[in-house]
């Protein structure tokens, strides 16, 4: 058998089955193809629907934040690059990009109020980076090569029924 | 943006039929949101149940709408699906609108 006595000829596309790249522009729309792709390969990976729901926000949060504050002074889109690494026990992002340095406290948790006051207006804004803390681990950002590399991991859980599956 | 809009007894339910309120329509949600409010009686329903993603930008488009329909009327929500629910709880948004499990439920306890 081929395939047996070449055990290496099948290496390689299992492991690409784990690891997903992708370029995608700083635009809404491909951002939303992108969030489609990685999808597809988290379910592939064995993703339920909590760890979907849960990449699809933090990727989405991360995603919007670079075409919104890292190429803000761009007059067109600017190119993102992720990688999406599926291991036994999370999902592990890595996501470049080649816009402006984000603040130095970028990493600093910003936690919602647990109750907002009815007497102050209450706010539109500020809450991706709360989601992304929430849901994500091992967090961490490096500015390298004029390049921002933003890695977290997203912890799975599996075969959980979607709630509406069973109906 | 599509969103149909019913005044169903002392309530005017809004029901999203796009499956995604996120950075790319945030705003087209916010405008449509608040032509379809104007003139609306004091209660109006969002009803998410098709919606299965939001996105903090979604998000602070409903925060708005709310805040744009001004004192004495009320912006609620209903049938929230797992990944919008989630979003509201992690940002404490569910404690700040009525939310109920579905359009019926809210309707009913709105007396319609």
């Amino acid at each position: 058998m081929a395939a047996s006595s070449q055990p290496w000829r099948n290496r390689a596309p299992t492991r690409a089955r784990y690891i997903l790249r992708l370029r995608l522009d700083s635009d809404e729309y491909a951002i939303r193809h992108g969030l489609e792709q990685i999808r597809t390969h988290a379910a592939r990976n064995g993703a339920d629907c909590t760890a979907l729901g849960k990449i699809e926000i933090v990727l989405a949060e991360v995603l919007n934040n670079i075409a919104e504050h890292a190429y803000a002074d761009h007059a067109q889109v600017g190119p993102i690059d992720i990688t999406c690494t599926a291991t036994p026990d999370s999902f592990r992002f890595a996501v470049l990009d080649r816009g402006a340095p984000p603040p130095a406290d970028i990493l600093r948790p910003r936690p919602m109020p647990e109750t907002y006051h009815p007497d102050t207006p209450l706010p539109e804004g500020g809450f991706g980076w709360h989601l992304i803390t929430t849901l994500s681990v091992r967090l961490t950002f490096a500015r390298k090569h004029g390049c921002n590399c933003l890695r977290f991991a997203v912890p799975i859980t599996r075969e959980t029924m979607c709630p509406k599956d069973g109906e | 943006m599509e969103i149909h809009s019913h005044d169903i007894g002392d309530v005017r339910l809004l029901s999203v039929v796009d499956d995604r309120i996120d950075a790319a329509v945030a705003i087209a949600f916010k405008d449509r949101i608040r032509a379809l409010t104007d003139g609306a009686p004091a209660t109006v329903m969002l009803d998410l149940s098709a919606v299965t993603f939001i996105d903090s930008s979604g998000l602070g488009s409903i925060v708005a709408a709310m805040k744009q329909m001004g004192h004495g009327r009320k912006l609620q929500l209903a049938g929230l699906t797992p990944n919008v629910d989630r979003v509201f709880r992690l940002t404490r948004m569910d404690k700040v609108f009525t939310i109920h499990e579905t359009p019926e439920a809210g309707l009913q306890q709105n007396g319609g």
